[in-house]
């Protein structure tokens, strides 16, 4: 090492973070402690170091005592490492000779009844910051450029919203969704709360707006099936379906009557019927009838032809059977993921009989029943005998707040239910409204209003909820068995209809082709709960509306609203800085065997005739996970920021103190240390020996670091990355877990007790499983320490 | 059960009153351990509402015991119509949305009123002459005739000696003879 040819001078900031650190940290001793640690120079502390004042005084100190390493311990760099960097940049100094210390997501708050040993565990930590501070080197950030054009996957009112401001705005978008017709759920409503317009009156006028927007490529009925590239530079793979009709198609309806095939409307909810060439629904964007060829006699003018016959007839040619699913490739800047919940599927309820008992029914086909589009063209009427029911209930809270399915509440189900109460009082009045509920929440503008006037037009609200349904099988009426909380008794009213308000099903996981971040219940998970909420991990990338967590309409027109001007901002600039962490290659000591080329999920390195001459990295496709570098059998490629030498010696600072005791725990930047961040937030609190090591993926963890931790006798090591299929990296993970049997092999031979290495797959939502693992492998630690003192005592 | 029969047989009469002491304490833990148990409940009624007791007689509330315990509010508990009319159906677990083992909390509940002492000499006036015979009802002409008719088997007569070295080791017999002291006293 060369420490003394840089002259470092390096000053390290410790922040109290009002309370939030100094109640748990001494902070006055942190800096007596850091001020003994070998090329600390300078050391101040600061009440709130990322206010005005803070940075100024950092800025100052850094001029004055020509300081040209920074250190700020203090929250997790997730929430302040591009603020300090910039600190660190404006007082002249490179913003990559800047390392963070988390002293309070991973300290202060997890350990916030054992102050003497967070402080100790505080000035480890700065010390770990330390260790790699000395081995940081300038770094220039390389611009790419942003290409002004957008993807909007899904087309439901979100992506129809983000769509069209980033067009207005004057961008380029390709919208792609993957039902034939846009407008998501919000199109098969009937009224929308709490103003009681017209779903498809004001969703409708949006939707032509899409189509004839100049900016706006609409791609309905497709799929996307890759997405490649980074921010700025994507690149998508769009499966088109075929529709068997071409564009020119004027939905003058005559196919439809000489269609000989049947088939249950999706859209109605399956309570009606269409054809096998159709329409979605009457207001459908593009307006353009399409064949489902599933139903279909098989597009064989010979076995049926009739829609052809009929089309030419009317002096048309709009229906080509030859027709074939297409691949588009598109170049985008930026994209925008709108695909929206799944509603609940009502039938895992077996109790509440729906799919049984036909006068069961959910919320999204009593709203088919209500529409004047809808298979009853508006008149309420139960399926069993076409009647208008004479009582109906309602049940809320079904599929959701329940550990046996989704343990959330679904958010829009009681306005909806109190919505639709009000549409049958007002219609019906006579008709007896009951709803069975076990929380009304009316939190939104506007919607204790409609609650109240629910109440005053003579709905029933029952404290309650259900257990069970029951039919009589003679009147096809419906029992409810529930007790009545506010009377405290039994009851079994009996209703002609029964409806099931259902709540949000997580995505699909496959519904986006690239991994991004969920949360413990299946939905995509944004950059920052508050300050990036439309964000996701990977930049360039947005989320809006039901992909994101269950939401009414307007929060999902919010929310793509957001999303957009996310998305334009970025490509408003033009063009972008992006992070310097990237592989190179020492030329003269690789050995050109191939290794790298396969671990690289982005094809970003090559080698021009294998086993002569060396691997070269195109820094603009390489994302930086480090999975090559720890690989590498000749050690021959430097991550840069994630230098081997760094690591180690973050590893070598942690332990340089009671190593037996000790936790270390690698953790991947955008899911583990998210999840060890977010035990932080919720303060979980674990034992104070863990110390955490970010790399950005879980891929870069060399089995060379574990053997050094194990070497300088670590208690413990622990390795966590995204859940398999989550990888941001798309694949790291998948090549740290192959070296596991390669690492319990040499632990074997070393005679190293296996309890004491450890794989956990933690994501960014998963705070609890971190602190769960943290207390477990403590404990591993803790015994290890037990045993060694025992050795050493006999 | 058995480390507090042990004891007791090495303590003489005057001793009794800690050993009470010690029971309730024990009895006090294994309630707070039990309310902790409920506390995801956020009564929403379904186990009412799925309680084939509650639907025939609305005194017998089954969410009013885990109510009680959610609240650490222990008093008369053991007197809960519901807990000792509980049938274990196990259809307010199987419905409940919070996942609270609610059947398996009546069970412990159940123990611990025996072990309490509260609710022993109950049940065993009504089956402790009954054990002593090797059944759990008593097996006479009336039940042999409705057996009969529906063509089941006759039941052999247990082995009397099986049986009671069954309640000596599970240590019934020791509860019987504590219950019997507390209702001296």
């Amino acid at each position: 090492m060369n420490n003394e040819s840089k002259n470092l001078r390096i000053g390290v900031f410790i922040c109290g973070c009002g309370r939030n650190i100094a109640a748990t940290v001494d902070i006055e001793k942190l800096a007596k402690m850091a001020e003994k640690i070998d090329d600390v120079v300078f050391v101040d502390t600061n009440k709130y170091s990322c206010s005005d004042v803070g940075q100024a005084s950092i800025r100052k100190a850094i001029r004055e005592n020509k300081l040209n390493r920074v250190v700020v311990a203090s929250c997790s760099p997730k929430l302040h490492l591009e603020t300090f960097k910039e600190t660190t940049a404006s007082a002249g100094v490179n913003p990559y000779l800047f390392e963070m210390a988390n002293i309070r997501e991973q300290c202060s708050w997890v350990h916030q009844h054992e102050p003497a040993k967070a402080t100790q565990k505080a000035f480890e930590l700065v010390e770990m910051a330390v260790a790699k501070a000395r081995l940081l080197e300038p770094q220039i950030e390389p611009r790419v450029k942003i290409r002004p054009s957008a993807l909007v996957i899904g087309g439901g009112v979100a992506g129809i919203q983000a769509s069209l401001d980033l067009a207005d705005s004057g961008y380029k978008v390709y919208l792609v969704e993957k039902s034939p017709s846009i407008g998501g759920i919000m199109a098969v409503l009937d009224k929308t709360f709490p103003t009681m317009d017209c779903s498809i009156c004001i969703l409708g006028p949006k939707m032509s707006d899409v189509q004839n927007h100049p900016n706006i490529t609409l791609m309905a009925y497709s799929e996307v099936i890759e997405i490649k590239g980074y921010v700025g530079n994507f690149t998508a793979k769009i499966l088109r379906k075929a529709r068997y009709v071409t564009d020119e198609c004027s939905a003058c309806d005559e196919c439809t009557s000489v269609c000989p095939i049947a088939v249950p409307r999706e859209v109605d909810g399956h309570l009606s019927w269409r054809k096998a060439i159709y329409m979605p629904f009457p207001q459908a964007v593009p307006s353009q009838y399409l064949i489902d060829i599933e139903h279909c006699h098989g597009v064989n003018p010979i076995k049926c032809g009739k829609c052809r016959e009929v089309c030419r007839e009317k002096g048309a040619d709009c229906i080509n059977y030859d027709d074939r699913d297409r691949i588009e490739e598109i170049e985008i800047g930026t994209i925008i993921i709108a695909t929206g919940f799944k509603p609940f599927d009502a039938s895992l309820i077996p109790e509440y009989g729906w799919g049984r008992y036909p006068n069961v029914l959910t919320t999204l086909e009593f709203e088919r029943l209500f529409n004047a589009s809808g298979p009853t063209e508006g008149n309420l009427v139960r399926p069993s005998d076409m009647r208008q029911p004479k009582s109906v209930g309602f049940i809320q809270c079904v599929g959701s707040r329940d550990v046996r399915f989704n343990t959330y509440c679904s958010n829009f189900c009681c306005l909806e239910t109190i919505k639709s109460t009000l549409l049958i009082k007002e219609h019906w009045p006579e008709i007896d409204v009951t709803v069975f509920y076990i929380d009304i929440r009316a939190f939104g503008k506007g919607f204790e209003q409609l609650y109240k006037r629910a109440r005053e037009e003579g709905v029933r609200f029952i404290r309650g909820r259900p257990s069970e349904i029951q039919e009589d099988p003679d009147s096809r009426n419906l029992r409810i068995f529930v007790e009545d909380q506010n009377e405290n008794r039994f009851i079994s009213p009996e209703f002609e209809m029964v409806v099931l308000s259902i709540g949000a099903d997580p995505p699909d996981p496959k519904v986006v082709p690239i991994p991004l971040p969920r949360g413990p219940n299946g939905f995509l998970l944004e950059a920052h709960p508050k300050l990036k909420p439309v964000d996701t991990a990977s930049r360039g990338i947005f989320i809006a509306g039901g992909v994101e967590s269950p939401k009414d309409i307007k929060e999902s027109v919010t929310q793509a609203s957001a999303a957009a001007v996310r998305a334009a901002q970025l490509m408003a600039q033009g063009e972008v800085k992006i992070e310097p962490i990237f592989a190179e290659v020492d030329g003269s000591r690789c050995i050109s065997c191939g290794t790298c080329l396969n671990r690289c999920p982005y094809g970003a390195i090559t080698i021009e005739e294998k086993g002569v001459t060396p691997a070269v990295v195109n820094k603009a496709l390489c994302e930086g996970c480090g999975t090559c570098a720890a690989d590498c059998p000749e050690d021959c490629i430097i991550m840069r920021h994630f230098t081997d030498e760094q690591i180690l010696e973050q590893v070598r600072a942690a332990l340089r103190n009671k190593p037996e005791q000790k936790v270390i725990c690698f953790a991947c930047t955008f899911c583990s240390y998210g999840g060890a961040d977010l035990a932080g937030v919720s303060r979980m609190q674990y034992p104070t020996n863990g110390r955490v090591i970010r790399t950005m993926c879980s891929g870069r963890v060399d089995p060379d670091f574990v053997y050094e931790a194990f070497k300088l006798g670590a208690g413990a090591v622990a390795l966590t990355g995204c859940h398999p299929q989550d990888c941001h990296f798309i694949s790291g993970n998948r090549f740290a877990i192959k070296r596991e049997r390669r690492i319990r092999r040499w632990m074997e031979k070393n005679n190293i007790d296996q309890k004491r290495f450890h794989i956990e797959w933690i994501s960014a939502g998963e705070g609890k499983k971190f602190q769960n693992m943290m207390i477990k492998m403590s404990r591993v630690a803790q015994e290890h320490a037990r045993n060694v003192k025992k050795k050493a005592d006999s | 059960m058995q480390g507090m029969s042990k004891k007791r047989r090495i303590v003489r009469v005057g001793d009794i009153s800690e050993m009470i002491r010690e029971k309730e304490d024990f009895i006090m833990i294994e309630l707070e351990e039990l309310s902790r148990q409920v506390l995801p409940c956020l009564q929403c009624t379904t186990c009412a509402s799925s309680c084939p007791v509650f639907q025939v007689d609305s005194e017998k509330n089954p969410r009013r015991i885990i109510y009680k315990l959610s609240r650490n509010d222990f008093s008369n508990i053991f007197n809960e119509l519901s807990l000792w009319w509980c049938g274990g159906c196990y259809s307010c677990q199987e419905h409940c949305p919070q996942g609270v083992a609610l059947t398996g909390i009546f069970f412990k509940l159940k123990n611990l009123a025996f072990r309490s002492g509260e609710r022993v000499p109950n049940l065993i006036i009504r089956n402790g002459g009954e054990l002593a015979s090797g059944f759990l009802i008593r097996y006479n002409d009336r039940i042999k005739k409705i057996r009969r008719e529906l063509g089941l088997p006759e039941i052999m007569q247990p082995s009397l000696d099986e049986i009671k070295k069954i309640l000596q080791k599970s240590g019934f017999f020791d509860l019987l003879e504590i219950s019997r002291t507390l209702d001296d006293e």
